[in-house]
């Protein structure tokens, strides 16, 4: 292990912003999300040394966060915080673009089933390729496709007259 | 990204993380997850500090002619492996302590356990060191893997292994046959449901676009008149157990949450919505042990699955198993880990024993994989020293507390890495 490894804790201090972020669009709640990220560095702490050399830090916390948050069932009594349908407490600041819309689509992402929902988040958050998609879920570059079209179709269901979302591809 | 509509969705996400904007992770309690993390992954003595400690040296090739190695079981002096122990310390082998000095000294705590009696091996199917044990005592040496053997189950005339690959995969299912060949092989959930009398055995197994399905076959059989439940949406599902109407009971994890349903593997799966997850089910009288849905914390329950109402509850305590009789039920005293671990009156929810294994014993354990009914009246617990640190070897034992409140060894203290087959 990377004890108390400086490089470790200038990683964290760097990018645990957007780490708690993507969890917190993966999953939909906060208390969860800290729960993921911490878990996140936590594993990517215990394989630092392995990890960065490779390069590739940022990818494995991701890969960590979304299999974290698959498996968030698996303990049959772990604590669990279910994703409720109401917004969080602590709101967006959106001086460009009106909140409720900001809230529309926000809630027509967290309604998407989880996989579609990670695939969303990595493309047009994390802004990843395709292949990087798939190599963070460890699925193929066809199955992201077809996750990500049934997404976007969906919200384009449910979003298309209010948000204007006709041009998605 | 120039698509306007794409940028819109871009913005409402970065906008939407903003709910995230003063959340802080703390370094030290990042350390601390990650040293309780290396902990539980250094259980056993003796494997090296970068490798996989828990996992499971297998040998290279599955010998047939080791399965039908015929005898009674032996204790557990014979049957559980015993390579030298690297962590006992020669002044404890000199002059063991009657109890730990303190839960805090690894040393002490495992010499301490070397004091406890010394019964029978374990009298359930479990894997260890690479070797299928049946509980009738033969053995068959597995197949060779490198990734960490977390379940196992016997199906389709050989070993149905569960392995974890590494850190951040899931789990894979790998079917053999009793030649050794590998008959199929799917990722899935690491938890096999059986029923009471053991002759069903049900999984969960998804394909590559994550479509899940469970199976559940006749655990003797060779894979005829496997049963199908598709899982739809849900991300995870996790058998649990068969009720006396052959129902299976399962969990998934749906967008809403945690649910817990039922089915027949013919018509649509109901639910079961007076609980929110589920760790048990008494197949002899149709009850269902979990948690409730409602309410501040934790509240254990048990309900009847034919009425879906509550038979009792009890706040502040998780469940577990019920025994193959359905007389009891295994109890998880509040919120701690370890938690203090009670047999219940799966009639009551009475306290029948209740064993504080970490301050009495000093050890730790895996509540989910760890704990099992040997028979009716008691449990077999996978421990490992809870103290130490991660730089540290965490030996283990077997431990059998029994209804009578009694506590013994199962095993010798070691660095076995134990995996139970699937009990009720």
């Amino acid at each position: 292990m990377a004890a108390e490894d400086p490089a470790f804790a200038e990683w964290l201090a760097a990018r645990q912003g957007t780490l708690l972020r993507t969890a917190y669009l993966v999953c939909g709640d906060r208390h969860t999300a800290e729960d993921l990220a911490q878990t996140a560095a936590a594993k990517l702490y215990l394989a630092w040394d392995r990890i960065s050399a490779r390069g590739n830090v940022d990818a494995y916390a991701r890969r960590v966060i979304i299999n974290e948050h698959n498996s968030l069932w698996r303990r049959p009594w772990k604590k669990r915080e279910v994703v409720a349908d109401e917004l969080p407490e602590h709101g967006y600041v959106d001086h460009q673009r009106a909140p409720d819309e900001v809230a529309a689509v926000w809630t027509a992402v967290r309604a998407l089933p989880p996989r579609q929902r990670a695939v969303v988040v990595l493309r047009y958050y994390e802004d990843l390729s395709e292949a990087e998609i798939a190599e963070t879920l460890d699925v193929s570059a066809g199955t992201v496709k077809s996750q990500a079209s049934r997404a976007l179709a969906t919200l384009r269901d449910r979003l298309g007259s209010a948000f204007d979302l006709e041009d998605l591809a | 990204m120039n698509n306007p509509a794409e940028r819109k969705l871009t913005h409402a996400l970065q906008a939407s993380s903003d709910a995230m904007a003063d959340a802080h992770l703390d370094l030290g309690a990042v350390h601390d997850q990650a040293h309780a993390i290396r902990r539980r992954r250094r259980i056993g003595a003796g494997l090296g500090a970068a490798a996989l400690v828990a996992a499971i040296a297998i040998p290279v090739t599955l010998i047939s002619q080791d399965f039908g190695n015929q005898g009674a079981p032996a204790p557990a002096t014979s049957t559980s492996p015993s390579p030298a122990d690297p962590t006992t310390p020669s002044e404890s082998e000199t002059s063991p302590p009657e109890t730990p000095e303190t839960p805090d000294d690894p040393n002490a705590v495992a010499a301490a356990l070397e004091q406890l009696p010394l019964g029978d091996g374990p009298q359930v199917a479990h894997v260890v060191d690479g070797t299928w044990h049946n509980a009738d005592g033969t053995t068959l040496t597995l197949p060779s893997t490198d990734a960490q053997v977390v379940g196992a189950a016997w199906y389709h005339g050989g070993p149905l292994l569960v392995t974890n690959e590494g850190e951040i995969a899931g789990s894979t299912l790998s079917q053999y046959d009793a030649s050794g060949a590998q008959v199929w092989q799917v990722e899935g959930n690491p938890r096999i449901a059986i029923s009471n009398e053991g002759t069903r055995l049900a999984w969960w197994q998804t394909d590559a676009d994550g479509n899940g399905e469970i199976h559940a076959g006749i655990a003797s059989g060779m894979g005829e008149g496997e049963a199908v439940q598709e899982t739809g949406d849900a991300t995870y599902v996790t058998p649990i157990g068969f009720a006396n109407t052959g129902e299976l009971v399962y969990m998934a994890a749906i967008d809403e949450g945690p649910v817990v349903m039922a089915t027949d593997f013919e018509g649509e799966p109901t639910r079961v919505n007076t609980l929110v997850s589920a760790s048990g089910v008494d197949g002899v009288n149709n009850r269902v042990a979990g948690e409730l849905g409602s309410g501040e914390g934790t509240t254990g329950a048990v309900i009847d699955l034919a009425s879906n109402e509550p038979l009792w509850s009890k706040p502040g305590w998780h469940l577990g198993a019920f025994s193959p009789d359905g007389r009891y039920v295994v109890g998880f005293k509040g919120d701690v880990d370890p938690a203090p671990i009670a047999i219940l009156d799966a009639e009551t929810g009475d306290v029948v024993a209740e064993f504080d294994l970490l301050t009495d014993h000093g050890v730790g354990y895996s509540f989910d994989t760890g704990v099992v009914w040997e028979d009716d009246s008691t449990l077999l617990v996978f421990t490992y020293v809870w103290a130490g640190t991660d730089a540290e070897d965490h030996p283990g034992v077997l431990l059998r507390l029994a209804a009578d409140g009694s506590v013994e060894r199962a095993s010798e203290v070691g660095s076995a890495f134990w995996v139970f087959a699937p009990r009720p």
